[in-house]
């Protein structure tokens, strides 16, 4: 049977998804799956969505918010049972934080609502600010067999991991005879993704792409180049916004790991780095804003 | 030795931005049948040609505060009464050609993009940017079409579509719906 080909682009997790499936079946097979896929990250998307009111994050970080309304003498932490997909995210995420002793960190928000990177629904005021500006929040989180337990008022913004996460769970779904590559803004994976080839952009400028080798499954790339004002990486330790100018690309088995290694490793010293591409079986490519290309493993 | 690296990486890296050649990204997804299949996948289109008065667009730009930049609008009808509209959303760092479909109540009911082209920001604009193509192939200085399939870098916004989706969704409250 001749091979089909079909690629769509949809705008979901607030950014433009790319699928493209290749196989020996008929046309209508292929929509029909790319259609799952579809459904599924929009399933993710609005389980994690910071900027939709009513998703689960959201409801979560209500009742986190609240704790600061609670009289002073009382210490009982909040405990809520969440989603199984929701604590696979913040498991890996709390594991980072410790591993990276605080460098990795989902309770951030707080200055990008501030730097009006991110909307205040929560409408986080004055009352509640000083205590959720405090740093290094990720320590009163923890999270086993699909419960949480907060102890101090807080706020999660899971971002880019989730965004990992969903092309995670829609590769998932793809059959292994089928070709499936799934690109949300810079979070790739590819499920035949040996010999293929892939081009990290590092600038603004059209040609500033380099062209490499995949490594593994799946690959992320965070970059502040499109930026005009401040910052998005913020320092959990010291607060401060980071300039960081060129791309940080890492390939490794999920794309969620990917995500969340990109960001860990921009704030990270390059002996960490080494540590963190070993621990978790990840390669690493920073390139500069000239283009000059650095490899950790 | 440090001197020596320093001098070869820096010319290195002001030879790359020299002669680096330009090459605009651009993609192309579905055609605008394959998109119509996908979002009425057994219903009959007609193509109905729109055009805006200058009130209707005003008042359109007014309703979403999003500016109307032609009089245009490339629809087709089911028989359900249902719309199927082409257009295109100019954004920051990009240009977008995007195909929604609105049900009769109102409602988007789908949203696929077309083609996708890097933008040139500002200086598409420019006249004198345009004048150096004036009786030249494009290709000679821009590498259109360049089908790169797999990129990753930073994470564009796609805030730029939700606005354009926003403007077509007025212009179905405006225009479309008393058809």
């Amino acid at each position: 049977m001749k091979i089909n080909t079909l690629e769509r682009c949809k705008t979901l997790l607030g950014t433009f998804v790319e699928i493209e499936l290749k196989g020996a079946v008929d046309d209508d097979e292929l929509i029909a799956l790319s259609n799952s896929l579809f459904d599924e990250i929009e399933r993710i998307h609005n389980l994690f969505s910071f900027h939709s009111e009513l998703s689960e994050i959201s409801a979560l970080n209500r009742q986190a918010l609240d704790l600061a309304n609670r009289a002073e003498d009382d210490e009982k932490p909040l405990t809520l049972t969440v989603s199984e997909d929701l604590n696979k995210v913040l498991s890996l995420a709390l594991q980072l934080n410790q591993f990276t002793r605080g460098l990795y960190d989902i309770t951030v928000a707080p200055s990008l609502i501030l730097n009006e990177q991110l909307p205040n629904h929560l409408a986080l005021t004055l009352v509640n600010r000083h205590c959720t500006l405090s740093l290094g929040n990720s320590c009163h989180i923890t999270c086993k067999d699909g419960e949480v337990t907060i102890t101090k008022p807080l706020c999660i913004d899971l971002g880019g991991i989730a965004k990992g996460y969903a092309v995670d769970c829609a590769l998932k779904k793809v059959p292994e005879h089928i070709f499936c590559r799934i690109n949300a803004g810079g979070d790739l994976a590819i499920n035949q993704w040996k010999n293929e080839e892939v081009a990290v952009k590092y600038n603004k400028r059209g040609s500033a792409l380099r062209t490499v080798k995949m490594q593994n499954r799946a690959l992320a790339t965070s970059g502040n180049y499109l930026r005009d004002k401040k910052s998005a990486f913020v320092n959990p330790l010291t607060g401060k916004h980071i300039k960081f100018k060129g791309s940080m690309s890492v390939f490794s088995a999920d794309v969620m790991l990917s995500d969340a290694l990109t960001k860990a490793m921009i704030l990270s010293s390059r002996a960490q780095r080494r540590q963190l591409a070993k621990y978790y079986n990840a390669q690493a490519i920073k390139i500069n804003r000239l283009g000059f290309v650095k490899l950790y493993y | 030795m440090k001197r020596r690296n320093f001098i070869k990486n820096t010319l290195l890296g002001l030879s790359g931005l020299v002669l680096a050649p330009k090459v605009a990204f651009s993609k192309t997804f579905l055609t605008i049948e394959q998109a119509q299949k996908i979002l009425y996948p057994e219903q009959k289109l007609t193509l109905v040609p729109i055009t805006l008065t200058e009130e209707q667009m005003e008042s359109i730009e007014d309703a979403v505060d999003i500016r109307v930049r032609h009089d245009w609008v490339k629809a087709w009808r089911t028989e359900d009464n249902d719309w199927f509209i082409v257009d295109q959303v100019i954004g920051k760092h990009e240009n977008i050609d995007l195909a929604v479909s609105i049900s009769k109540e109102g409602n988007v009911t789908g949203i696929e993009v077309l083609t996708y082209r890097e933008s040139y920001g500002s200086q598409i604009m420019h006249p004198k940017w345009r004048a150096q193509f004036h009786g030249k192939n494009s290709s000679e200085f821009l590498k259109l079409d360049k089908q790169i399939k797999n990129i990753s870098g930073a994470t564009l916004s796609c805030r730029h579509v939700t606005d354009g989706i926003n403007r077509l969704n007025e212009t179905w409250k405006q225009v479309l719906s008393l058809l």
